[in-house]
């Protein structure tokens, strides 16, 4: 640490810090219009000065400055500030100015007339940003309006005499007015050194430098992902939201969790008239901290409030009709009841969801527990339960202990066994990449990645041009490439040793497959060859990361099984600190803490389908679930869904499931709800209302703890259901849940750095043997149907069959191998045939060089998981699909 | 001495030896001479030659730094005796070969160099241009193929190397040190200071840069080194190398340099077949090797930090410092960079020895510099000369007419844009030392020297330059960016009559905030705004305070007038070629349509004496600015 003094002020502060941040940090203001806090200086637009007793050469710039001992810095003296204005005036000069100078800007109200007299684009109410403008504070605190600083007022400003770059408001995301910019080159770094895009670039030179999205063309044309980063970053009106652009001047800040993946980014709502207008990223969760992805930034308004569920709903022969609360739960708990007198309660199931808070999926077991029925699930949940115990029995543990923040931070080899992170768990991709390519200070050494995949994602390209080894394996075979890579690396003979006196038996990995087809030897051998040296350095920091698809419980199973012994070949009895199983939904780990997974002796999902379409099941409560979209063997799921005596669904939005029901009780949307959710790594987020409830619609939690009350009234048990508050339930989480009870409650206070997991590596680790893959031969030229969540599409859209799921239709559309789609004579926007014994889907085709030959893929939420109808129930094979595909005739 | 090193130079003396057995004509093959029309006069010597059998050498050579004579061939025959012709273009050649190979041909030639005195002929030594260069690393300018190692090392080529090859690393340091050489790009920073920083780092490989980005307007002083004699560039690198732990190179040379790139480039494959470059060069167990890298074309490339970003394939922009090169340069491993003749000096010291090298020059600045002379003057040329040389004899040596009162020369511009401008009553009382420029605010530079006369128009000078400092600003800098096109701006409406009492506090303001720049481009870019504000002041208050542009260059304050007292003969021809119709014709008298003017000249081109320019309010009153320029 080093003493400094800061306008007269001592103060301490790491050696060698940027200086402009430790004056930031310490409330003294000091312009800095391209800095990126944590990001080497870029020095650009030359306005942080100060004056630094000793430094030769006049004002230094406080951003390439860095902290010493004995420093003396001022910041408030005339020089200072008239240096600054100087500066300033510049920048203002090439910028579409008035808002920056005026004084009257304070006192001006919409509408009024511009006293100034000027031309009415330059006017400040003309600009979006106005009052939430960087450039504009700067202005202000600065003092530029009220000392008149504006020496180039009548000049020619020949930068305005060229033509002007039109502005891009192409996309449906991101809107970019180069007009606005100051060539600050914020975006530039944020999307190269915080994303790894490098969607944005500097092109031109002099006084026509400019910002560019890949070669200068529309921004959809280059490889932007829409996360947003940059407009975080800009200092002016130049990148913005496309929507709400208008609205976002916000009134009110809410923090709160994006549920679009188990990752679980933070994030700050910005509402006005109370609605959310803006989305920012929130650094509560250390992982996802400063970054947000396209969903989390702009999923917030992805359908119309009209097509939300405003009334609770009844069914009357064929239709669903309005309803009031009270009536639609009278009659969910009168059914209930008589189910369960004349069936029995195991006639009755119980669906929480990976899409409802801990809080519901709580009281979607404690109402279980009151029917008495232990038939609970959730559609997703066999496959996450697969996996869950795989790896529980590899490690001994079931809430694994391994903390995403050592991934970006710590970790000097990944091992990543998914199929293209980056669109379903986009910001923990982002962070492998921080990893991979360190540009962030404090200065790291990279990290090494092997990625196991049969698509080629963006995270393939982190692997071999950077010294680690891209694995393309067939669809199904990803068990069998990391059982291979395990067999090589127990070959090592101090891999061995140490294994055994880990007290692993070694030989379960003997049957492991030596080769692959589809991989060369030496392809094998070189990631081998990381994993070994990684095996050898125990002081090294190793991240094994399993992303299992939500289709697919062998593959889910047996992939873990292979990853967590690669684990503990590397790590031994600490291995359980280095695995990630990334759940596919964001509250899949919340609601398996919260119990919702079958009881003793009770159906999970794929049974409670199976009892349904025989018959025996008669009641089903599903709550946020959607089985349609979601399970496999759609026929069946609707057949079965089809013979129920009751189907209770409560949603926020008309699902095909909702449509099926009996009743359907209207839900609210993540962002109108308080709670909190359990993410990949457990850390346990708080969910806040950013919105109200419309019309009628509750929160599913008040729902189900109204139909507590009514069905303990009913029958019996001493449960109480008397939640005033969401945060009522929470508490109750805290004192009875294991692994959350390390939660005090205080209002939710704290709460994003705790993880509910299990402390200490005091379980039983073991290897496990893994199964050999199945494989459909090819017959007829069928190809492989792999599916997946994809970055793009919404769920809440998909779910009610919305055109706009996919606003930018990139995934709303088959990808075919560009090569297959040669031989096939099928071109991009070609309309196609996807044929198999289940199902028969029309729809468009995209060419793609990212699914490898011999498959095609689909998107799993495509308008409403319509994959699900060619895809065959879940039958214990890790064997994809096959459907033959047709060009349209 | 090396053992190799002997070898090489047997070798070498002998393939010299043998140039000299007949007679050559040495045709300068050099970017100036081609303008010159040199290819075709190497043309047609050769075919000619050819055809008349004769026995007879054509050689080609670099240039000998005197440009307006080019192409200067030179005679040198077997008996020593060695004459230079002047202008000899294709056309001449036959001439040439008529007269001057039994004797003298006393139409083309220009000067004797080496034999008995030819009546009525000077000697190149007595030649005032000549006679008062102190030529040393030029010594071999002109003479030997630029293409022929072997007549680099017969003149003593490597000897150099071979002597710094048997010193330590300390020792070639030191005597770099006590040299008192300075980078001669313009920067003066000690050579040996910076070398010592490369040694000292331990962090490997370390590079060497040979910055060859030679962008200023009006400098071609490395162009000339690397035209005419390359191999001495390439071992004041390996000398480097060798004192520095450096072991490898690049060499960045500027795309517009074509014939440049391809003499490097054959230099470097010639000095590595010799051993001079690659492993154990010499034998001595020094392994280095160098690779030509050819530039984008930006100006600000030729910024240290600029071409480094530039080499590692990054937008080329000046980077922050620190870290410094000698830390952190090209792949984030050490580096050194060095200017083309900051190298050639290298291997003059350690050629000649440090007594030799010190002994002209000034205090500080000790030995010769090459400097480029170009703009209002009869002599374009390049020469080299003691530092501290009278810039007054050299300029009245480089265009005696001017001397004479021809016209009047107005201002020195030395060192290009950064570096500023100054008066001519400052700046020929000035010697050519970095130290003598200082105090009035304005940099030597590296070597260009560009006199104006008063046909140039103070305000449209700073207009061009202005626009150049604008165009190359690499966009990093708010202050460099935006100060230079308010520069512009400023001085363009100057130049159109609009200009303010308040423009001079606009200067002073843009003075202050370019300083917070993050390079010397950005930095320097005020100075030649900052210095016609000060010593040309008298011309800038009467464009705006009387709209008048004494030079008549400024567009806006002239106009062009038909002077009826003249030959009208040629107005006819004027009326022809005028774009806008503007010079007509009524009842027999002839006059300019204003209201057409374009004001292109073309007029005056063909009718010089018939077309005058006058100031605009000779025959307008005065208006206001902006406002509609009629009566």
């Amino acid at each position: 640490m080093a003493k400094l003094t800061i306008d007269g002020r001592e103060i301490e502060a790491p050696d060698g810090a940027p200086l402009v941040e430790v004056i930031k940090e310490n409330g003294i203001y000091v312009p800095n219009l391209c800095y990126i806090d944590g990001l080497p200086p870029y020095a650009g637009c030359r306005t942080c000065l100060v004056e630094i007793e000793g430094a030769r050469g006049g004002l230094q710039l406080s951003c390439t400055s860095t902290v010493r001992d004995e420093m003396v810095v001022r910041t408030d003296t005339a020089e200072v500030k008239q240096a600054r204005q100087y500066v300033l005036s510049l920048i203002d000069a090439n910028h579409s100015d008035r808002c920056l100078t005026c004084h009257r800007r304070v006192k001006c109200m919409p509408g009024d007339v511009c006293l100034r007299d000027d031309v009415v684009t330059h006017r400040c109410l003309t600009c979006s940003k106005n009052y939430r403008c960087e450039l504009q504070t700067t202005n202000d605190l600065l003092d530029m309006g009220v000392d008149n600083v504006e020496p180039w007022e009548g000049e020619d400003r020949t930068y305005y005499q060229w033509e002007q770059p039109e502005p891009d408001r192409a996309n449906p995301f991101l809107e970019f007015d180069p007009q606005m910019c100051i060539i600050c080159t914020r975006c530039v770094r944020a999307c190269d050194d915080l994303r790894h895009t490098g969607a944005i670039t500097l092109a031109g030179r002099g006084f026509s430098t400019r910002i560019a999205f890949g070669a200068g063309g529309p921004i959809d044309e280059s490889n932007c992902d829409f996360c947003g980063s940059c407009i975080d970053v800009c200092p002016t009106a130049t990148l913005m939201e496309k929507p709400n652009k208008w609205l976002a001047r916000t009134e009110d800040w809410v923090s709160t969790t994006c549920t679009s993946c188990s990752v679980g980014c933070t994030i700050s709502v910005g509402t006005r008239g109370g609605k959310p207008v803006i989305v920012k990223p929130d650094t509560i969760n250390p992982f996802s901290d400063d970054q947000i992805c396209v969903r989390g930034r702009f999923h917030y308004d992805a359908i119309k409030p009209k097509e939300r569920l405003s009334k609770h709903l009844v069914r009357e022969g064929d239709t669903l009709q309005p309803s009031p609360l009270d009536a639609a739960l009278d009659i969910v708990a009168d059914r209930l009841a008589g189910i369960r007198e004349q069936h029995g309660a195991a006639s009755i199931a119980f669906l929480g969801s990976p899409f409802a808070t801990n809080e519901e999926n709580y009281l979607v077991r404690k109402l279980a527990g009151v029917v008495g029925t232990p038939n609970i699930d959730f559609t997703v949940g066999p496959v996450n339960q697969a996996a869950a115990h795989a790896a529980q029995a590899a490690f001994g543990v079931d809430r694994l202990p391994a903390d995403l923040t050592d991934i970006p931070t710590k970790a000097k080899t990944i091992l990543v066994v998914a199929d293209d992170l980056e669109e379903t768990h986009n910001v923990a991709a982002l962070r492998i990449k921080d990893a991979i390519d360190p540009r962030k200070l404090p200065a790291r050494e990279p990290a090494r990645l092997i990625v196991i995949s049969s698509r080629r994602g963006e995270l393939c390209d982190f692997a071999e041009p950077y010294g680690g080894v891209w694995l393309q394996a067939e669809a199904g075979q990803e068990a069998a490439v990391v059982s291979a890579l395990a067999k090589r690396i127990v070959g090592d003979e101090n891999v061995a040793a140490s294994a055994k006196s880990a007290g692993l038996d070694v030989d379960a990995l003997a049957a492991g497959p030596d080769t692959v087809t589809g991989i060369e030897n030496s392809t094998l051998d070189n990631a081998a060859a990381i994993l070994s040296e990684a095996a050898a350095d125990a002081g090294q920091t190793i991240a094994v990361v399993v992303a299992p698809k939500s289709v697919g419980v062998a593959l889910a199973a047996e992939t873990t099984k292979a990853a967590a012994n690669v684990a503990l070949l590397l790590r031994g009895a600490s291995a359980a600190s280095s695995f990630y199983l990334l759940p596919t939904e964001a509250n899949i780990n919340g609601a398996r803490d919260m119990g919702v997974v079958p009881g003793e002796g009770g159906l999970n999902f794929i049974g409670i389908v199976e009892a349904a379409s025989a018959g025996d099941m008669k009641a089903l409560v599903v709550a946020g679930d959607n089985p349609l979209m979601f399970a496999p063997g759609r026929a069946k799921v609707e057949e079965a869904l089809g013979r129920l005596d009751l189907l209770v669904v409560i949603d926020q939005v008309l699902t095909d499931t909702a449509k099926m029901a009996h009743v359907v009780l209207a839900d609210v949307p993540a962002i109108s709800k308080d709670g909190t959710i359990t993410s990949a790594d457990r850390r346990v987020l708080r969910l806040k209302a950013a919105q109200a409830a419309q019309g009628e619609a509750q929160p599913a939690w008040a729902t189900l703890s109204q139909l507590g009350q009514r069905l303990t009234s009913r029958l019996g048990g001493g449960e109480s259901f008397s939640y005033e508050e969401a945060s009522e339930i929470t508490e109750e989480i805290t004192k009875s849940v294991p692994g959350y009870d390390r939660f005090h409650f205080h209002g939710y206070l704290g709460w994003g750095k705790g993880r509910a997991v299990e402390d200490g590596l005091s379980g039983t680790i073991a290897l496990q043997p893994v199964g050999e893959p199945a494989s459909t031969p090819p017959s007829n030229g069928d190809v492989a149907l792999l599916t997946g969540r994809t970055l793009f599409t919404s769920l809440e859209a998909a779910s009610i069959h919305s055109p706009e799921a996919d606003k930018l239709h990139r995934e709303d559309a088959v990808l075919v191998n560009q090569y297959d789609a040669v031989e096939l004579g099928i071109s991009a926007g070609d309309g196609v045939v996807l044929k198999n014994g289940s199902a028969e889907l029309s729809l468009k085709a995209a060419l793609t060089n990212t699914v490898p030959r011999g498959s095609v893929f689909l998107s799993s939420y495509y308008d409403g998981g319509v994959v699900n109808t060619l895809l065959p129930s879940e039958n214990g094979s890790t064997a994809p699909a096959r459907v033959t595909i047709a060009k349209q005739s | 001495m090396l053992k190799a090193y002997e070898e090489l130079r047997a070798k070498s003396d002998e393939v010299w030896k043998n140039t000299q057995a007949r007679t050559v004509i040495r045709v300068p093959i050099a970017t100036c001479s081609i303008a010159a029309g040199a290819r075709e006069t190497l043309e047609a010597l050769e075919s000619a030659v050819k055809e008349r059998g004769l026995d007879v050498d054509v050689q080609t050579v670099g240039e000998r730094g005197l440009c307006w004579l080019e192409p200067l061939v030179e005679i040198v025959k077997a008996d020593g005796s060695a004459v230079l012709y002047e202008h000899v273009t294709s056309d001449k050649v036959e001439q040439l070969l008529d007269e001057a190979l039994d004797d003298v041909s006393a139409d083309l030639a220009f000067a004797v160099v080496e034999g008995t005195d030819v009546e009525g002929l000077q000697r190149l030594d007595d030649f005032d241009l000549w006679a008062l260069q102190e030529r040393r690393l030029l010594l071999r300018c002109g003479i030997i193929d630029p293409d022929n190692i072997d007549h680099y090392i017969a003149h003593g080529g490597y000897s150099g190397l071979a002597q710094a090859l048997d010193q330590s690393q300390e020792e070639v340091i030191q005597t770099v040190s006590d040299s008192t050489l300075r980078g001669r790009s313009g920067s003066a920073f000690p050579t040996g200071t910076k070398w010592e920083f490369l040694r000292g780092k331990e962090r490997e490989p370390k590079y060497l840069i040979c910055n060859a980005d030679e962008g200023d307007p009006g400098a071609f002083v490395n162009r000339i080194l690397m035209e005419c004699d390359p191999q001495s560039v390439i071992e004041g690198m390996v000398i480097a190398a060798h004192a520095t732990g450096a072991t490898y190179a690049f060499f960045y040379l500027r795309e517009e340099y074509p014939l440049a790139i391809e003499r490097m480039e054959k230099a470097v494959e010639q000095a590595r077949e010799r051993g001079l470059l690659g492993d154990n060069i010499l034998e001595s167990g020094l392994s280095f090797d160098m690779k030509i890298w050819v530039g984008a074309g930006s100006y600000v490339c030729g910024e240290e930090s600029g071409l480094l970003a530039s080499l590692d394939d990054e937008r080329g922009m000046p980077r922050i410092r620190p870290p410094f090169p000698a830390d952190s340069g090209v792949f984030e491993q050490p580096t050194n960079v060095n200017n083309v003749e900051t190298y050639s000096d290298v291997t003059l010291i350690m050629e000649k020895g440090l007594e030799f090298y010190n002994s002209v020059g000034t205090e500080a600045n000790k030995g010769t510099k090459i400097f480029s002379l170009s703009g209002h003057i009869q002599r374009v040329c390049v020469v080299e000369v003691a530092f501290g040389y009278p810039l007054r004899d050299l300029y009245h040596a480089v265009d005696p007419a001017t001397y004479q009162e021809r016209r009047k020369l107005k201002a020195l511009q030395a060192g290009a844009a950064l570096a500023g401008i100054l008066p001519t009553h400052i700046a020929l009382k000035l010697p050519l030392d970095p130290e003598a420029f200082k105090p009035h605010g304005v940099l030597m530079g590296g070597g260009g020297l560009v006199f104006i006369d008063d046909t140039a128009c103070i305000v449209d000078l700073n207009v061009m330059f202005s626009w150049f400092l604008e165009d190359e600003s690499c966009g990093r800098c708010t202050t460099c960016h935006g100060g230079t096109q308010r520069m512009s701006e400023i001085f363009r409406r100057i130049g159109r009559g609009g200009g303010k009492s308040n423009d001079y506090d606009k200067m002073e303001l843009l003075g202050q905030a370019l300083q917070y720049s993050n390079c010397i481009h950005g930095s320097a870019s005020p100075t030649i705004m900052l210095r016609s504000a000060e010593y040309f002041r008298e011309e800038i208050d009467q464009h705006i305070n009387e709209q008048r542009c004494a030079a008549k260059v400024c567009r806006d304050l002239i106009r062009y007038e038909i002077d009826s007292d003249s030959d009208s003969d040629k107005l006819p021809e004027a009326a022809a070629i005028c774009p806008t119709e503007a010079v007509v014709q009524e009842d027999e008298k002839w006059s300019i349509d204003q209201s057409k003017c374009i004001k292109c000249n073309a007029c005056k081109d063909v009718a010089p004496d018939a077309v005058r320019i006058v100031d605009a309010f000779d025959v307008l009153p005065l208006t206001p600015v902006g406002a509609s320029a009629t009566a």
